[in-house]
């Protein structure tokens, strides 16, 4: 059998290795970083009650957009960084805090970056006087990446049960 | 113009110039719709309020997706498809009711799968007296794109304005309402 070392054929055929070697290697559609991105919201998420019931203000607000909207039963909508920061404030001018959230899903975009969180939240509050409640409700939150790959808060938005 | 010395680095010098133009395109981005998809949820969310007006749960749920969770105030969470239509139903049955809302933002994700709005509502209902009391309040929207290109609501969440001691959100209103009924027997 006659084998075909025809320089043009050679040189044709390592060209077409070379074409499929290099375009496979080629960046394919965007990354799916769904996983990781649920895992960098459910601690962001932790990280931020975690300030709260230190009553840090800054780091709780280190969690937030710079032009958030915070939605809380009984009174008009929060828009804006400083109206949030000081509706925060209020919310953590009182003798201690415990949040509690169960059953948190989060839904993040293939493209992440957005993700949506839902859930139920458990509010125990002890007034200036010591005398302690548990507001219970739903939670639902709107989280965007950030250019720094962080996720932060763009909509924090809630419903009291009773 | 460089002189090719033989036909096969022409045609070497043709593969690369192809190779590397094939390459360049090859990862071609998805194309950004997120203006469109914004729109579009907009444009579902108007039609919703609007299909609000016939009071027909069958109407409303609609713009549900099957897996849609409901997040009312003054009550639990309704995560089934039964929860969910009760709470509807429940809602469009208050008297005399009339309710409407408006986007005030609405933002899609890059990938065109996951959208959200939020806005203010409006609702009008009548106290045992048959008197209209108007609550207003605020709602924010999850929606997912279906297989058809259509876009469904999966999470929907109102509070009301409104302190809720002196004006109570609409289902808390029901019950004031009921109440202040069973004030008026006894007074009979």
């Amino acid at each position: 059998m006659r084998t075909n070392r025809s320089p043009l054929r050679v040189v044709a055929a390592g060209f077409a290795v070379a074409l499929i070697a290099g375009c496979s290697q080629a960046p394919g559609p965007p990354m799916d970083t769904r996983k990781a991105d649920e895992a960098a919201i459910t601690a962001a998420g932790v990280a931020l009650a975690q300030a709260a019931e230190a009553k840090d203000l800054d780091t709780c607000m280190s969690f937030y957009v710079d032009d958030p909207v915070l939605f809380v039963p009984g009174a008009p909508a929060v828009i804006g960084k400083d109206a949030v920061r000081q509706a925060f404030a209020g919310f953590l001018g009182v003798r201690a805090l415990k949040l509690e959230t169960s059953g948190l899903m989060i839904d993040v975009a293939q493209s992440g970056d957005l993700a949506f969180e839902r859930g139920s939240y458990a509010n125990t509050i002890t007034d200036a006087k010591g005398k302690t409640t548990t507001e219970t409700g739903k939670l639902a939150l709107v989280w965007k990446k950030q250019a720094d790959g962080s996720w932060k808060i763009a909509a924090d938005t809630n419903a009291s049960d009773k | 113009m460089p002189r090719f010395r033989s036909f096969s680095l022409m045609l070497a010098a043709t593969l690369t110039a192809v190779s590397l133009g094939a390459c360049s395109h090859q990862p071609a981005a998805l194309p950004d719709t997120r203006a469109a998809d914004a729109a579009a949820v907009q444009k579902a969310d108007a039609d919703w309020s609007a299909a609000a007006q016939s009071k027909q749960a069958d109407a409303w749920l609609a713009y549900y997706a099957d897996d849609a969770v409901v997040l009312p105030p003054n009550e639990a969470m309704a995560t089934s498809k039964d929860d969910v239509r009760k709470s509807v139903t429940d809602l469009l049955a208050l008297p005399g009711l009339s309710v409407s809302w408006q986007t005030t933002k609405v933002e899609a994700a890059r990938s065109g799968d996951l959208a959200y709005t939020y806005g203010t509502y409006e609702l009008t209902s009548n106290d045992a007296q048959g008197n209209a009391t108007t609550d207003h309040g605020k709602y924010s929207e999850v929606w997912r794109k279906q297989a058809d290109g259509s876009w469904k609501c999966i999470v929907d969440m109102w509070s009301s304005d409104l302190p809720l001691a002196p004006a109570p959100a609409p289902k808390a209103k029901h019950r004031v309402a009921k109440h202040s009924r069973r004030r008026k027997h006894h007074a009979n």
